[in-house]
């Protein structure tokens, strides 16, 4: 029999109780993973809005797959934060936020509020990514910095970028992407 | 912790009251033998007869080059991809929200590094987008390749256009340099969301809400440039003199 004093397998006991029906289970299990799963989304995303969204499609897929859990495959946390980031990939990938599951199981979308918005920014604190996203430019060349500001601060098009920088649009493009691909090193580093 | 964040207590009783499909293990089983029965019968008519081109590709192999072309504007992009596939390339296709007059082309690619110079774009125009390319037989690099399809009306377009082209809320408006004052009543007239952008001294761009468009010195400005950013949402530039702080100036509209 479980133990239900550890939280660990309480989790797992919800969602085999929710497989049989137990929609309450399932409510619990919501509950005490959903600010996580936002805080999740939000730290990867910076958007509130994506966040709220990834939020509810991730929620919406365990419900209608909740009889897929098993819990010899790993702990209910694990099988949930699968979802999440098969999701978060899944929003990379094709630049918009997934609704089949919200739409399979009738859920209609939910707007955010000023006093969401407040609340989901409040669960991450970013400026110590702000200070060192800061420090990682300004440790770029100029060529290399001038170039990612460009294109990815002001978002001109590469033909911009190029005759600003008064070079080809390839090389405007090299340098885009040296650059970022030496931010990403800084930021990893860091 | 539901508490904290009201849109996740309404998410909560959503989920709650939410209609859960029963279990599908026997339509499963079901399912497989159909699908069986399909891949079978399709082996059969593959062997009987050449393989058929997808629906809205165009594909043809020359001097060992293969190129393919989007005959279709509503071809999805599984099916491109499925078409890519059968010529054994390993490209990727991924759809993006467009405004209309990009729908069923390719509006941009990625690439791990510069655009490879054995993939060449056929078709393009002058926003960039092509409506099919060649590369060699053996194209082996990675390339994700991207399609326009019709945006939801609450998606942002992922290639803005000129809101003065054909098919655009600005086309035929005459706002083409037009003064900021003259202009409002116009743009206010519209269904259209305007979004107002102007450019400080050191070259930034900077937000202005429409309270302070509707102001000095910013009534007084000129319509530099109009981008359609998503369904009925535009972004317009204003500027002292009308002119971008860009060596290249946005062409005026073509005529009515």
């Amino acid at each position: 029999m479980r133990n239900r004093a550890d939280p660990a397998g309480e989790e797992e006991h919800a969602l085999l109780l929710a497989a049989g029906g137990d929609r309450a289970a399932f409510g619990s299990f919501y509950r005490r993973q959903n600010a996580g799963v936002v805080g999740f989304f939000y730290r990867r995303t910076a958007c509130p809005y994506v966040a709220a969204d990834l939020t509810a499609e991730t929620f919406a897929e365990a419900l209608a797959g909740v009889r897929r859990f098993s819990p010899g495959r790993g702990s209910a946390k694990a099988w949930l934060y699968g979802i999440a980031g098969n999701q978060y990939k899944q929003w990379l990938r094709r630049g918009r936020v997934a609704s089949r599951a919200r739409s399979r199981i009738g859920l209609e979308p939910i707007s955010l509020t000023s006093d969401d918005l407040e609340r989901i920014e409040a669960l991450v604190d970013f400026r110590p990514v702000q200070a060192a996203v800061t420090q990682a430019m300004l440790d770029l060349s100029p060529v290399l910095r001038e170039a990612v500001v460009l294109r990815i601060a002001n978002d001109l098009p590469y033909e911009e970028v190029a005759a600003h920088l008064g070079c080809t649009v390839g090389a405007a493009r090299v340098r885009v992407s040296r650059g970022l691909a030496r931010l990403q090193s800084a930021m990893e580093a860091g | 912790m539901t508490d904290e964040i009201p849109f996740l207590d309404k998410l909560g009783d959503q989920l709650a009251h939410a209609r859960v499909p029963p279990a599908r293990k026997r339509r499963l089983a079901a399912g497989a033998v159909l699908a069986v029965a399909i891949v079978a019968a399709s082996l059969a008519v593959q062997t009987m007869r050449p393989e058929p081109a997808s629906a809205g590709v165009d594909v043809t192999r020359r001097n060992g080059q293969i190129e393919l072309r989007l005959v279709d504007r509503e071809t999805d992009a599984d099916v491109i991809e499925d078409a890519i596939r059968r010529n054994g390339l390993r490209l990727q296709v991924e759809e993006v929200p467009v405004p209309d007059g990009l729908v069923g082309r390719f509006v941009t690619f990625a690439a791990s590094t510069n655009l490879p110079p054995e993939l060449r774009l056929l078709g393009t125009e002058g926003n960039q987008s092509f409506r099919g390319f060649t590369v060699p037989e053996r194209f082996e690099s990675s390339v994700t390749l991207y399609v326009g399809r019709p945006a939801k009306q609450d998606e942002l377009y992922q290639v803005p256009v000129s809101a003065f082209e054909r098919g655009e809320p600005l086309r035929c408006s005459g706002l083409f340099r037009a003064r900021v004052g003259a202009a409002l009543p116009k743009l206010s007239e519209d269904d259209v969301q305007v979004r107002w952008q102007t450019y400080t001294d050191a070259g930034a761009s900077r937000e202005l809400t429409p309270r302070q468009v509707r102001q000095q010195p910013f009534v007084d400005y000129l319509l530099a440039d109009a981008d359609s950013v998503g369904p009925d949402v535009v972004v317009v530039l204003i500027t002292a003199d009308g002119t971008v702080p860009f060596p290249t100036q946005p062409s005026p509209p073509q005529p009515c």
